[in-house]
């Protein structure tokens, strides 16, 4: 009986074996670059998708990657740096051709052409006289009438003047793009000015089904072909916005979507874009894998640009769900880049484990600061007047206590750079520095802070409080901050609680209208171009370089009104520059938004069978520069 | 009869019309704006375009006038397009039913199989190694939380030891491929050599047997072998690891069931009429202690489209459960909302399956 049991069981063995001899099949990405996500997109319509691999897979399809207007991570500026092809790193000049089409969902590393031979060019249109008369006239009455009521009219060259300096909202500017020839669709198609313009056309006809891209739209004047080549008119001389419009606005194929009535529902499962891949098959429903293929026929000359060596033949992107899963897969050599961002804790555990070692970890400086805003509002407990005439000391003494670095340790495990009172990050132009021509990172003194407070009405009791219970209002993925933040403000005597946020907690702050908390963890984003501080944007102008300054902060505040206005006012660049960082100092002064830290973009990857992945500021590490350097393990 | 019946079916009905409106009005309780979720890069200050959207959509409409709105698509069974997916919900939903179906059908079929066979030895054997053990496995099962296990298995068996795949419903790269004609003939050959059957022996198990066998034979002659090892391979763990706990579950029930019955009167009687032992057990204790088990099933008969959402989401597998918790997390009101209205249909008819059959094997029941 024993034996027969036995053999019964063997026999069960075996069959079990055969069976999964059976369904083990040949893995079909072994050649491929293999990127693992946790989430695959269920459409690829360019104007519609949501995931991040969507974008992934746009910039793929649409994007034409003209090289990178981001410096490599450890890249110092003023010196050389050199590629593993022995390529030496110049920076883009983007003050001399800063626009071209990304074709991408969002502002990309892409947007910017490293020659002048790129499929974009630019150049300001010139206009015919009979052109300019007819401008003239739209200008005059939309401007409105000078001090004798007679409309203003303008020679040229004194319109271009004013067009290109810093006059707000109400010039037009013109811009005129070639199209350099030969270029192509992935289904061969050419690459034409109509296309272009039929992108525009179309967006405009579907701007409710397209509002995201139509909003981008709102300076949109009139696109037009002219002698096959692109030329666009802004309503007004807001060029931030045709700049805007150039990295955002996704170029698409005339012959394809002029046949598309709901471009809202139309789910594009076989993009045609302008980009070197094409998807040769996907999985969308069931969201298993997509791959895509480089094409045959794109222009060589791009392809050379683009990649170092030999391209990457195919991306197969493959779905796991499961952080933890994919993050396994990763260390197993099963993927090869995991395409979700990490956070600081997840990558603490894996970095200390030894059993990861395969894992390699790119963590680079972002673009996106993290802080704690004050409710200012007329409702709020710091408006002006609250905590019995206090709340400015309250507030700096908040600021005072807080100590970055030890926020960095204790939430981001390190993965974060301690940022300035000015919020402007150290590696950006234009950040605040002292009279040494040094940055200055946020002071933290925690005797001053008790110092300031015992001046207030708020003494410190003998249980160690001051009688102050503030709440901060977060999304559950910041508790551990407010946490950080209560346990240091204790040390001063002020209590914190924290109180979770809604989707849109910061749209209640913003209106200054929500009495019921204190404070928020917010995040604000910088960039190179576009600094923005405390909601006070800030743009430079082409050609001239000129420097302007939006407050959309809501604070009526006449000084910081006044430093704006004189900023603006400032013809010479190089002295608005100098107002600017005074603008940040000031706005730093008010202690109206703290920075906490800004934590790092924070990627996994395995060069157990790619190398050459290369990391780039602010960026993931799948950017231009990897893309141009991957090559397969010997 | 009738009269039960009737009454039965219009409280299911009642149930529906409770449920379709609780469909309708939750989900424009969790965003203060119903159109927030095809806002998708609209920025915040962007107000006329947001009343363009809102408008396109129907979101500006009186909330009244978008309730019979979706009452009259619901009762025309037109569920729209996901806004997430562009494709007919309806598409959408049969795409990923079959999948749930096998994790959740096998899942149930084995842990109903070996669950009763467990808890039958297990309460005939009582204080005995069988009842010893389940006792043991009730208690792991009752601490170990599934997802916890499941992510064990995934690390030993997935990458550990490398014996079974760790993610999808099939091998990367790979789709099923089906025949859907010959699917269709051969089911329906089955179901009519059943119907015979049923009709020349007069026993409804040819009908019990029958439609699943046609079902299998079905599927074996319409898609590939390849394609069905393959899957099976993948499905293997996360079968297991739902039929582990749903195993003990069910045997425990059974167990404790059987004890009951053991020790009423009638088995005394059976015996005492010199009954033999297997008579008295297979006909008398275990067909009364399996009513209990019927009322179980028929409850969870009714989660087996929303499938195990951990367990799908932790094998990347492509079921019911994950597609609506995407849908709920991307805002994809018309998905959700015909998901939940599917579930509370499969519910509603689940229950009252339960209570037919119910009907059909506790002769107390019609005498009520």
């Amino acid at each position: 009986m024993k034996i027969k049991n036995i053999i019964s069981a063997a026999l069960a063995v075996c069959m079990a074996m055969s069976l999964c001899s059976c369904a083990v099949r040949e893995d079909k990405y072994e050649n491929s670059l293999r990127v693992g996500t946790t989430e695959l997109p269920k459409n690829l319509n360019p104007y519609s998708s949501m995931e991040t691999s969507a974008t992934f897979f746009v910039g793929l399809f649409y994007n034409t990657l003209l090289g990178s207007a981001t410096a490599p991570a450890d890249y110092i500026e003023g010196e050389t740096y050199t590629f593993p092809d022995s390529e030496v790193y110049t920076p883009v000049d983007t003050n001399i051709n800063p626009l071209s089409f990304a074709d991408g969902l969002v502002e990309c590393e892409g947007a910017f052409p490293k020659t002048a031979d790129s499929v974009y060019g630019y150049e300001y249109f010139n206009p015919t006289e009979e052109e300019w008369a007819e401008q003239c006239e739209r200008e005059s009455i939309k401007f409105g009438f000078d001090e004798s009521g007679n409309p203003i009219t303008e020679t040229e060259e004194e319109f271009m003047e004013r067009a290109l300096i810093a006059v707000p909202n109400e010039n037009w500017m013109r811009f005129r793009f070639k199209v350099v020839e030969g270029h192509s669709w992935s289904d061969g198609t050419p690459f034409t000015a109509e296309d272009i313009k039929f992108t525009f056309d179309y967006i405009i006809k579907h701007s409710g089904a397209l509002g995201s891209q139509a909003y981008f739209l709102t300076d949109y004047y009139k696109s037009e072909v002219v002698d096959g080549d692109f030329v666009f008119t802004l309503a007004s001389s807001n060029y931030t916005s045709m700049k805007t419009i150039c990295n955002s606005i996704v170029i698409i194929p005339k012959h394809i979507w002029q046949s598309v009535r709901s471009p809202a529902k139309e789910k594009n499962l076989n993009p045609i874009g302008t980009g070197a891949y094409y998807i040769a098959e996907g999985d969308y429903i069931e969201g298993s894998s997509i791959t895509a293929t480089i094409r045959d026929n794109y222009d060589e000359t791009l392809k050379k640009e683009m990649f170092s060596g030999e391209p990457i033949e195919n991306i197969s992107v493959i779905l796991m769900s499961n952080e933890d899963v994919l993050i396994n897969a990763l260390n197993e050599g099963n993927v090869d880049f995991m395409l979700n961002s990490v956070t600081p804790a997840k990558t603490y555990a894996v970095e200390n484990n030894p059993s990861y070692s395969n894992v390699d970890i790119s963590s680079v400086t972002s673009e996106t600061v993290t802080t704690l805003l004050f409710n200012v509002g007329e409702n709020g407990a710091f408006k002006d007047g609250g905590f019995d005439g206090y709340s400015y000391e309250i507030r700096k003494a908040i600021s005072l206590c807080l100590d970055q670095q030890k926020l960095i340790d204790e939430v981001l495990h390190g993965k974060g750079v301690r940022v300035g009172d000015g919020l402007v990050q150290d590696y950006f132009d234009h950040a605040y520095v002292d009279e040494n021509g040094e940055y200055v990172y946020h002071k933290t003194s925690v005797e001053e802070a008790n110092a300031l407070l015992d001046t207030t009405s708020y003494k410190m009791g003998e249980n160690g409080s001051r009688g102050i219970t503030l709440t901060i209002f977060a999304t559950p993925d910041n508790e551990i901050t407010v946490k950080a933040i209560a346990t240091q403000l204790e040390q001063i005597g002020i209590a914190i609680e924290y109180e979770q946020a809604t989707a849109t907690y910061s749209e209640d702050i913003k209106q200054q209208n929500n009495a019921d908390f204190d404070m928020i963890i917010n995040r604000v984003t910088y960039n190179s171009d576009k600094l923005l501080m405390f909601n006070a944007r800030y743009g430079v102008y082409p050609a001239t370089g000129s420097v302007r300054l939006f407050n959309y902060s809501g604070i009526i505040d006449e000084t910081l009104i006044a430093m704006m206005n004189d900023m603006e006012l400032t013809s010479d660049t190089n002295e608005q520059y100098e107002k600017c960082r005074k603008v940040q100092k000031y706005i730093a002064d008010l202690a109206v938004e703290i920075p906490l830290y800004s934590e790092s973009t924070i990627t996994f990857y395995s060069d157990s069978k790619w190398q050459g992945w290369t990391e780039a500021e602010g960026l993931s590490i799948w950017n231009s520069y990897t893309t141009r350097y991957l090559h397969k393990a010997q | 009869m009738k009269g039960y019946y009737l009454k039965k079916v219009l409280s299911s009905l009642f149930v529906l019309f409770i449920i379709i409106t609780l469909n309708f009005f939750l989900p424009r309780m969790i965003f203060s704006d119903p159109a927030q979720p095809y806002y998708v890069g609209v920025p915040e200050d962007a107000y006329a375009l947001r009343e363009q959207i809102q408008e396109e959509y129907g979101f500006n409409d009186p909330l009244i006038v978008q309730y019979f709105d979706y009452l009259g698509r619901v009762f025309t069974l037109d569920f729209g397009q996901s806004h997430y997916y562009k494709e007919s919900v309806w598409t959408v939903m049969f795409s990923r039913i079959p999948w749930s179906m096998v994790l959740t059908v096998s899942s149930m079929l084995f842990s109903v199989l070996f669950g009763i066979i467990f808890g039958a030895v297990a309460g005939k054997k009582r204080d005995k190694a069988p009842d010893k053990a389940l006792m043991w496995l009730s208690g792991v099962t009752t601490a170990i939380p599934s997802f916890w296990l499941a992510m064990v298995t995934v690390m030993l068996f997935g990458f550990t030891l490398k014996i079974f795949p760790y993610r999808g419903a099939m091998t990367a790269g790979y789709t099923l491929s089906m025949n859907g004609t010959a699917f269709l003939i051969t089911l329906a050959v089955g179901i009519v050599i059943a119907i015979i059957l049923k009709a020349i022996t007069k026993k409804s198990l040819c009908i019990f047997v029958g439609v699943p066998v046609a079902l299998t034979a079905a599927l074996f002659v319409s898609v590939p072998f390849a394609d069905i090892a393959d899957v099976a391979y993948h499905a293997f763990l996360p079968v297991a690891i739902s039929v582990f706990s749903g195993v003990i579950s069910y045997a425990m029930l059974v167990r404790n069931s059987m004890i009951a019955v053991t020790n009423e009167d009638y088995i005394l009687t059976a015996r005492a009429k010199g009954l033999p032992p297997h008579v008295v057990l297979y006909k008398h204790t275990f067909r009364n202690a399996l009513l209990p088990l019927i009322t179980n099933v028929g409850m969870s008969m009714a989660g087996l489209m929303g499938g195990s959402v951990l367990m799908e989401k932790i094998f990347s597998w492509p079921g019911m459960g994950q597609l609506l918790l995407d849908a709920c997390n991307n805002g994809d009101y018309l998905l959700s909302q015909s998901i939940l209205l599917l579930f509370a249909v499969i519910t509603v008819v689940c229950n009252f399956i339960t209570d037919l059959v119910y009907h059909k094997f506790d002769p107390r029941v019609k005498e009520v």
